[in-house]
């Protein structure tokens, strides 16, 4: 018998497979002449059975004798009647089943420290890996969780005034404050450019327009905000 | 936890103009704006001198007349000092500083000094060239063509350009 490699599984498959028993050569010896002998057997049985078939369809179903009368017909009550009491003792079984199998199952459980077993046997990393996160996420509604969160409780264990100094700090504020109250920034200045702007946008739309030019000339300027060195 | 876009004082909606060249009324009211202050300082000065007169010999002042040469000299001068320092020191004179305007030069820095003062002499000598802004596809006069610098609208009273370059 030739012997054939079995290639590792993924680390990723989840049926472990244990390390391979190597058997005596007598046990092989033996598969192999039983397997010839079970062959053997098999090949006799199936001739035997198509020459005696005609044999034996004249005994089930005898060509002068009426139907219900024939052996045949015979088996098929006894199995029919049989089916019956198998079908019923399933169902009896069935139901004890149910009764017994938990009673087992919770015994079985009591005696078993069944977190001992999960902790030791059990290799988190891999079924981690193998959960798909985002789809988890995806079948979690966020909003309803967020809905059920005390948020003033949550609030009320935040420093919020180191909070509010670290953004102060980061913003610049002070600089914020003198860009926005300097006479600059005042609703005059900031009227007065806008026209200015306004009329520079009109003037250069005419003054495009005659020119034939396609791109108006307040087309932004590229990132580094350099001016072209072209007229 | 910076965010990617700072905060501004500047309105929504002149966003979008900030570092774009600026057109003609913009920069043609600004050196109104600059024209009619250096108008005023030398004004400032014809009545300083005449004040220094007065108080030298009360009996006989009278108003400085006959200035011949000295009054479009003593104008060119202040003119072009005015120009130079501002735009060296913060990148726009008074009128630009009005109408949000700022000084650049090739690479969006402040100009050096001498580019001032050649900048200033040309829009004193010529101011006509700055009518060039009308037709140039780029917003810029004959001074800037020649001397490679742009007039952008830039609301931001401080640089941020040069700061943001400081970082890079």
């Amino acid at each position: 018998m030739t012997e054939t490699e079995i290639p590792d599984p993924p680390s990723t498959a989840l049926v472990v497979v244990p390390p391979r028993w190597r058997p005596p050569v007598v046990v092989d010896v033996g598969i192999e002449v039983a397997s010839t002998m079970t062959r053997g057997v098999v090949a006799v049985t199936r001739t035997g059975l198509r020459l005696a078939a005609p044999f034996a369809r004249l005994v089930v179903r005898p060509p002068v004798v009426p139907q219900k009368h024939w052996p045949q017909s015979r088996f098929l009550a006894l199995a029919d009647h049989g089916r019956q009491i198998r079908e019923r003792r399933e169902d009896q079984l069935a139901a004890q089943l149910k009764v017994v199998v938990p009673a087992v199952v919770g015994a079985v459980v009591d005696w078993i420290d069944l977190t001992a077993l999960v902790v030791n046997k059990v290799d988190f990393d891999r079924v981690i890996a193998a959960i798909d996160i985002e789809k988890v996420i995806d079948q979690v509604d966020i909003n309803a969780i967020a809905g059920k969160l005390d948020v003033a409780a949550f609030i009320e264990h935040l420093d919020i005034d180191s909070i509010a100094r670290n953004v102060i700090v980061n913003i610049d504020l002070p600089e914020i404050i003198r860009e926005s109250s300097g006479a600059m920034a005042s609703e005059t200045v900031i009227g007065v450019r806008m026209r200015g702007i306004e009329a520079d946008e009109r003037i250069a739309g005419i003054v495009d327009r005659v020119m034939r030019r396609r791109r108006g000339r307040n087309s932004p300027l590229d990132d580094s905000g350099r001016p072209d060195g072209d007229v | 936890m910076a965010t990617s876009e700072p905060l501004s004082a500047v309105p929504v909606s002149a966003r979008p103009y900030q570092g774009h060249p600026a057109g003609i009324v913009s920069r043609g009211a600004a050196a109104v704006v600059d024209l009619l202050l250096g108008a005023g300082i030398v004004a400032g000065l014809y009545l300083g001198v005449a004040g220094v007169a007065f108080i030298v010999s009360p009996r006989r002042f009278h108003w400085p007349s006959n200035l011949g040469w000295s009054l479009p000299v003593v104008g060119f001068v202040v003119a072009v000092a005015y120009l130079t320092l501002t735009w060296c020191v913060t990148g726009r004179s008074y009128g630009d500083a009005l109408f949000g305007l700022r000084v650049i030069n090739v690479h969006g820095d402040r100009v050096n000094v001498v580019v001032a003062v050649v900048r200033a002499a040309l829009y004193v000598f010529f101011p006509i060239g700055l009518l060039w802004v009308v037709v140039s596809g780029k917003n810029r006069s004959v001074q800037d063509i020649v001397l490679r610098t742009s007039v952008i609208y830039d609301w931001v009273p401080e640089q941020p350009r040069a700061v943001a370059a400081a970082h890079h």
